[in-house]
This record gives structure tokens, C-alpha cells and sequence, in this order.
């Protein structure tokens, strides 16, 4: 195995409302479910579309995980707007426990992949080696 | 000894509840989260077993699991769930658990898993478990409402319903004994419900069952009898066997004089009441109970002139003025 030092490191974005799932997530990617990944994660955390457009206005990510449902600037809306503004080759993963019109709502606004809720975390981190 | 304690992460509410009654019953401390608000919501220190479910509204139990493993929890965590073995067991070890159960198995496999890792509940919980004759039917019954919970069509209400009633029936039947106590309390609540009852009404009645059950264990244990009851009358026998289930009294029945005398020496008692009418061979019965249980207060019911010196509760009088004497009878015996 790589060591770590040795590993390419991502910024990667998380957009969750939900702080415990939020945690977990960080916790998957920063941890356990991305020891046998080809990178070491450092995860910055948004709870909104309002805030992830702040962070993403100031500093550079090299990807994107944004839940569809969100309060106040929803998941769609923000890949929406990333996709039209700065940063159209941004990889994206969209994440819902929303289905079929979740999924359609976050592929028409661009993301790359959808990702059902519950997802496992290694999946996750699998997906996101696949897309940067 | 204080009751272990266990925490039961699993979204269904179904589920939750009928394995906390269950589990409640076995005389562990049951606390349910029924998704990650909640499981933040524990307090301080570490549950002694998580019984974790796998598919959760929003994450994997598996990935829950670590995250409390990377908090301090060094408790056993197991995993259950109703998918394929095989892959229950790769996600246990992939997460570094201490088990997986199936659903599968049903969920009172649950509670033996965790009474194989915690032993048997609270010391009250045990004696409840070893106690003789400890409603067999109505326990079997319950645990066939907890093995169907798993299965789909079983969230159909009428059937949750009419397994209810079955347990219901079952613990009436024997008339006896802490699931006797719960049952009574489901029984008002199931039984206004209609064929197609509502979910929650499902689950209030499993609360109320749930807190009898604990509230029957306590107060057994805090004040147990047992009673030989030799009866002739139906009547008279509901009614005393529904009093003495009010007060959480074990009663053992003998209909016969031949099985008053087997259970007579194959246990011991707070109380033998023996209805003096039953037929004309009581007192070389009472001579017999005095000889086995010199200790044991004996009381008849008639007053045959055969008697004399033993406490007679008159079959004539009011059935509450009856019942208060039996009661006095049992407490200058303690």
C-alpha cells in the first residue's frame, strides 16, 4: 500500500444538512472507507447551497458531493449554478434519499453521478476515485 | 444488580418497539434510536450492547458503527438485519464488529444473542425466565408476533391485530403471571380496535405491553406469592384467579385432589387454598398440606366441622369481602 504521506490529497466539498449524517461522511472519507483509496480526503463541510457557494468562491476543490434537499438554496439549484458559473468541470456527485425524482432533478442540473442515500461510504470514496 | 443496558439502533418503529418489549421483558435497560438524532441523544458513557441495524433511513449501520468505534465505544456492536448472511457477515468484519444476527432467524434469536453477550438480563429477568411454568404459550406466542414482524405482509395491520389477539387469548387463557398482566393491558387496546387498526395504535398497544411487562416483573419481585388454588366453582375461580392477577400473585391450579398432591410436592408455596367442597377426601389433603408445608398458611373455602384451626374463608360472603380475607390470610403468613 501507498503510504499516506506518499498519497495525492483532494479538497472535496460535502453540502449535507443533516450534521450527523454530515459527520459520518467526513468521517468515511477522512477515515476507514479510504485507506485503500489513491488519495488522502480533506473535507470541508457546507450545510446549504448558500454556503457551499461561499466556499466555493473562496477557495479551490478538486470535487463536489451535494445532497439534492437542502433548506433554503436546494442541492439542484447549486449544481445549477456551479455548472454555470466557475466552475463547469467540477466533478460532482449528488447524493439523495429522494429516488427517481431526485436523481433526475440532480442529473438535469448537471451532476455527474447520483448516488442513493444510504450509500456506503467506501462506495462513495470508489465513485470519487472514478471521477477525478 | 442493575439491569444491563442496551441500545437498539433501527429505524422501523415496529421493529423497535417489539424488540425493546421484548428485551425489556428479559430484564435489560432498552434504549431505541430510531435514526441518528436520536443516537446522538445518548447520554453519558457507553451502552454495554448496540444492536445495530444495517439499512437506515440515511446511512449504513455498518458505517454508523465505525464512526462510534472511532468515538471510544468499545462496547460489542452487532449487527442485525434481514440481509443474506453472507454479506451480514462480510459487512461485520469488514467493520471489525463483534457479531452479526438475521432477521431472518427471527427476532427473538435477537434476545438470545444478547443474554449470550450480556448473560440473562437483570437478576429479576432471570428468575422471571426460570420461574416454573412461566406462561409458555403466551411467551411462544409473543415470540411468534416478533419472528413475523420481519415479514412484510405482518405490516398489514389486521395481521399484526390478530396475532395480538392470539397473545391476547393465549396469556388469558392462562390467566397468570407478569404477560397475563401485559396482555390485560393490550387486551383493552387491541380490542378497540377494528380488523384494519392503525399502525400506531399497533404500536401503543406493544408500549403498553412493554410497561406492564416491567411494571408486573417489579412488582413481583417486589412482593411475589405463589398459590396452590384448589377450586370447584368456575365462578368463583375467574374471579379469584383475575384478583390474584391484579396483585401479581402466581397461581397454580389443581382441578383435581390426585393434582393438588402432585403439585403440592413438586413445589412450594406462600398459600394453599383449598376449596373444601371439591369432595369428600379434604382432610386427609389438609393433614397432607400441614405435614409438606408446615410453614405455609392454608386456608379453606367451606367450613366443614373437619377443619377446625385452620383459617376458613366462608364461599357465602361477598367475593370481595373473600378475596380481602385470602389477602389477610396471605399476609400473617409472610
Amino acid at each position: 500500500m501507498t503510504d499516506q504521506q506518499d498519497k495525492r490529497r483532494l479538497r472535496v466539498l460535502v453540502v449535507e444538512d443533516n450534521p450527523h449524517v454530515a459527520e459520518l461522511i467526513r468521517h468515511g472519507l477522512r477515515g476507514n472507507a479510504s485507506v485503500d483509496a489513491e488519495f488522502v480526503i480533506d473535507c470541508v463541510m457546507a450545510r446549504d447551497g448558500y454556503e457551499a457557494t461561499e466556499q466555493l468562491r473562496a477557495s479551490r476543490f478538486d470535487a463536489l458531493i451535494a445532497d439534492i434537499y437542502l433548506p433554503g438554496m436546494d442541492g439542484a439549484s447549486l449544481i445549477a449554478a456551479v455548472r454555470a458559473g466557475d466552475h463547469p468541470d467540477l466533478p460532482i456527485i449528488a447524493v439523495s434519499a429522494g429516488g427517481d425524482p431526485a436523481r433526475k432533478a440532480a442529473m438535469d442540473a448537471g451532476a455527474n453521478v447520483f448516488v442513493d442515500k444510504p450509500m456506503r461510504l467506501h462506495a462513495l470514496v470508489a465513485t470519487l476515485q472514478k471521477l477525478v | 444488580m442493575s439491569a444491563r443496558r442496551i441500545l437498539v439502533v433501527d429505524d422501523s418503529p415496529f421493529i423497535g418497539k417489539v424488540l425493546s418489549a421484548l428485551l425489556h421483558g428479559a430484564g435489560f435497560d432498552v434504549t431505541v434510536a430510531y435514526d441518528l438524532w436520536d443516537l446522538e441523544r445518548w447520554g453519558v458513557g457507553t451502552p454495554d450492547l448496540v444492536l445495530m441495524d444495517v439499512v437506515l433511513q440515511e446511512a449504513f449501520g455498518d458505517d454508523v458503527a465505525i464512526l462510534l468505534r472511532a468515538r471510544g465505544w468499545r462496547c460489542p456492536i452487532v449487527l442485525m438485519s434481514s440481509l443474506p448472511e453472507a454479506e451480514l457477515e462480510q459487512r461485520a468484519a469488514d467493520a471489525g464488529l463483534d457479531g452479526f444476527v438475521s432477521k431472518h432467524s427471527g427476532l427473538a434469536g435477537i434476545v438470545e444473542l444478547a443474554q449470550k453477550h450480556l448473560g440473562c438480563g437483570s437478576a429479576a429477568g432471570a428468575a422471571l425466565d426460570a420461574r416454573p411454568g412461566f406462561e409458555i404459550s403466551a411467551r411462544q406466542r409473543l415470540r411468534r408476533v416478533i419472528d413475523n414482524a420481519n415479514r412484510p405482509q405482518y405490516w398489514n395491520s389486521a395481521a399484526v391485530l390478530s396475532e395480538l389477539r392470539a397473545l391476547v387469548g393465549d396469556a388469558d387463557m392462562s390467566g397468570r403471571g407478569a404477560t397475563a398482566a401485559a396482555a390485560r393491558v393490550c387486551h383493552d387496546v387491541v380490542h378497540q380496535l377494528g380488523a384494519n387498526g392503525a399502525t400506531q395504535e399497533i404500536l401503543d398497544a406493544i408500549d403498553a405491553l412493554g410497561e406492564s411487562l416491567g411494571t408486573a416483573r417489579a412488582a413481583r419481585d417486589a412482593n411475589p406469592r405463589r398459590i396452590l388454588l384448589l377450586l370447584s366453582d368456575d365462578a368463583q375461580r375467574e374471579a379469584l384467579l383475575a384478583a390474584f392477577d391484579r396483585k401479581n400473585h402466581v397461581v397454580v391450579e389443581a382441578r383435581s385432589l390426585v393434582e393438588a398432591r402432585q403439585k403440592l410436592h413438586a413445589a412450594t408455596y406462600d398459600l394453599v387454598l383449598v376449596d373444601v367442597r371439591l369432595d369428600r377426601a379434604e382432610p386427609s389433603l389438609i393433614t397432607e398440606v400441614r405435614k409438606h408445608l408446615p410453614e405455609a398458611p392454608l386456608a379453606v373455602l367451606g367450613a366443614p366441622a373437619s377443619t377446625v384451626g385452620v383459617p376458613v374463608i366462608s364461599t357465602d360472603s361477598d367475593p370481595a369481602e373473600m378475596l380481602d380475607e385470602i389477602e389477610r390470610t396471605l399476609q400473617h403468613g409472610r
